[in-house]
């Protein structure tokens, strides 16, 4: 072990990739809360426009 | 107005994150384990390639789809014995493979690991990542399972700031990577056209890899992101997984961010060159043309030019007509106050555990100046106010009408403020200059520092200077916040 290659283990072709039939339920679970993540950016982006919009509108009357 | 370009391209940018939920590519997600080979370039990297492995080696994956090939740069540190140490702990999953000549950089090195790793079948996937990156558990199989949908070639993970403890330099990078990666990918996904595969975590099929030539490009200092354009143009689409974190060791002084940013900076401007063909013109086969993409692709590149025009500008009017001048100074700064509150809140909302470790960072971004500036253009009477209160505190008379020279410096301040945030960099290496240096970024904003930097490797391009690929200091300093 050391040199390139050396003491590698042969090409393991039998190897499966594990591509399951029907994707399991923690699995599921996992893509919906990713789902609902970026879901809440969106409402996290309206929030971030309203403070904007408040802060003009009290520029606008107060500060101008 | 063209300093305000930059300004309103990223509040588009931002603006796409809000429907990133309906062009994601969660839909077409599927458990997927391709057998997967991690590469990682190590050159003197004993402090921080073991806990690497480690960590790799707790990743939610099945072992038996997992090898870890550590490329020795012909290290003259420990790192081979420490590869060694970690091949013997973990039998078959770790594979140390040496260069006896070294030195030539990061593509180079990876060009060795890949052609040892394409000459077998076994390999389906292929991570590409740094010797001081550290994954988070779910991390890999958060990204194959981007997989299981054959038109997609790679996937990229997001990248943070992780050293601890840190300090003010890495606090400002820590933002710098919700803004660039958390929300630049994730409107890059809804455009479906990416710049960069992050060099720390990017993951190719072996199509994508034999696709892109079977080889890293060695020709510029910004290799991920000429694989990110190859893998893209060959048809293939790039998809970055927000939800796959992994963690690494930024620099913690203004020196070694320079370099680094340098080589950044410098390899954007030879894509740029090299796919000149490319920009503004929409393709059937890939996004990477598309108006959008060239737009916050030049704003961003382009910024330290916008910021020296809208100086120029602003000075040229101050001379012809001052009404006028003044008007555009108003709108400039309204357009970047509007900018900046938007995006500093939205952006400590995208992720709010960075969020909440870097806010201070995040709203002294732009540096102090500019947010006098920022308050004077948007609240122009509390600004006098405040300035009457601190004069008759301090029993000065209050300055009642700005004088031209405060005209001047605030028309001026846009590009001035690289020049200065460049003295933050000359100072940092003399006696005290660490103090200094860390109070001019914190006065002239860590934006300007960038943009210095830009413009410094605009300079280092037009004279052809050498390539040299400077390595990040990294000290294993990097770990997942509990």
């Amino acid at each position: 072990m050391g040199k390139d290659g050396e003491d590698r283990e042969s090409s393991d072709t039998d190897l499966t990739t594990t591509r399951p039939a029907e994707p399991s339920r923690a699995f599921q679970r996992e893509i919906r809360a990713a789902v609902r993540y970026e879901r809440g950016l969106a409402v996290k982006a309206v929030f971030a426009l309203a403070v904007v919009a408040v802060i003009v509108t009290i520029r606008q009357l107060y500060f101008a | 107005m063209a300093g305000a370009a930059p300004e309103l391209a990223a509040s588009y940018q931002f603006l796409l994150i809000a429907v990133h939920f309906r062009r994601d590519h969660y839909a077409a997600c599927e458990p997927y384990f391709p057998r997967t080979a991690v590469v990682i370039p190590a050159w003197n990297e004993a402090a921080v390639i073991g806990t690497s492995i480690d960590r790799l080696m707790l990743l939610e994956y099945p072992r038996d789809a997992l090898r870890i090939f550590v490329v020795d740069d012909a290290s003259t540190d420990d790192t081979p014995d420490v590869v060694l140490a970690k091949a013997a702990q973990y039998p078959g999953n770790v594979i140390h493979l040496r260069r006896e000549k070294g030195g030539q950089g990061k593509a180079h090195t990876l060009n060795h690991g890949l052609e040892i790793i394409l000459a077998d079948d076994w390999m389906e996937a292929l991570l590409i990542m740094d010797a001081d990156v550290i994954y988070e558990p779910p991390s890999l199989r958060t990204m194959t399972r981007h997989f299981a949908d054959p038109k997609v070639g790679a996937v990229t993970a997001y990248i943070k700031e992780g050293t601890r403890p840190g300090n003010y330099l890495t606090r400002f990078i820590g933002y710098e990577y919700i803004t660039a990666q958390a929300a630049a990918r994730r409107s890059q996904n809804v455009l479906g056209a990416t710049a960069c595969l992050a060099g720390g975590a990017q993951l190719h099929t072996r199509e994508n890899l034999i696709a892109v030539g079977g080889r890293i490009d060695t020709s510029s200092l910004a290799e991920d992101t000429f694989t990110t354009f190859k893998t893209q143009l060959a048809g293939h689409r790039v998809v970055f997984e927000p939800h796959a974190t992994v963690w690494a060791e930024e620099p913690d002084k203004i020196n070694g961010l320079w370099k680094q940013r340098l080589r950044w900076a410098r390899g954007n401007v030879q894509v740029t060159r090299q796919y000149r063909h490319l920009w503004f013109r929409p393709h059937r086969g890939h996004r990477l043309g598309s108006i959008s993409f060239g737009l916050f692709w030049f704003c961003l590149l382009l910024q330290p030019l916008f910021m020296i025009s809208s100086s120029v500008s602003l000075i040229t009017l101050y001379f012809a007509s001052f009404p006028q001048a003044w008007l555009a100074f108003h709108i400039l700064w309204i357009i970047n106050a509007v900018t900046y509150i938007f995006i500093t809140l939205f952006s400590v909302l995208i992720d709010p555990q960075t969020g909440r470790h870097v806010w201070r960072e995040a709203i002294m971004f732009p540096g102090a100046v500019n947010l006098a500036i920022i308050i004077y253009a948007c609240f122009p009477r509390l600004f006098r106010d405040g300035i009457d209160e601190l004069s008759s505190a301090a029993h000065i008379t209050a300055i009642r009408h700005f004088p031209g020279w405060l005209i001047l410096f605030v028309y001026a301040w846009l590009a001035g403020s690289m020049a200065l945030a460049y003295l933050a960099k000359v100072a940092e290496p003399h006696r005290g200059g660490r103090f200094i240096s860390g109070l001019l970024v914190y006065i002239v904003g860590y934006g300007s520092l960038l943009c210095a930097c830009t413009f410094a490797s605009y300079i280092k391009e037009l004279r052809k200077a050498e390539m040299k690929w400077e390595k990040t200091e990294k000290t294993g300093k990097a770990a997942i916040p509990i």
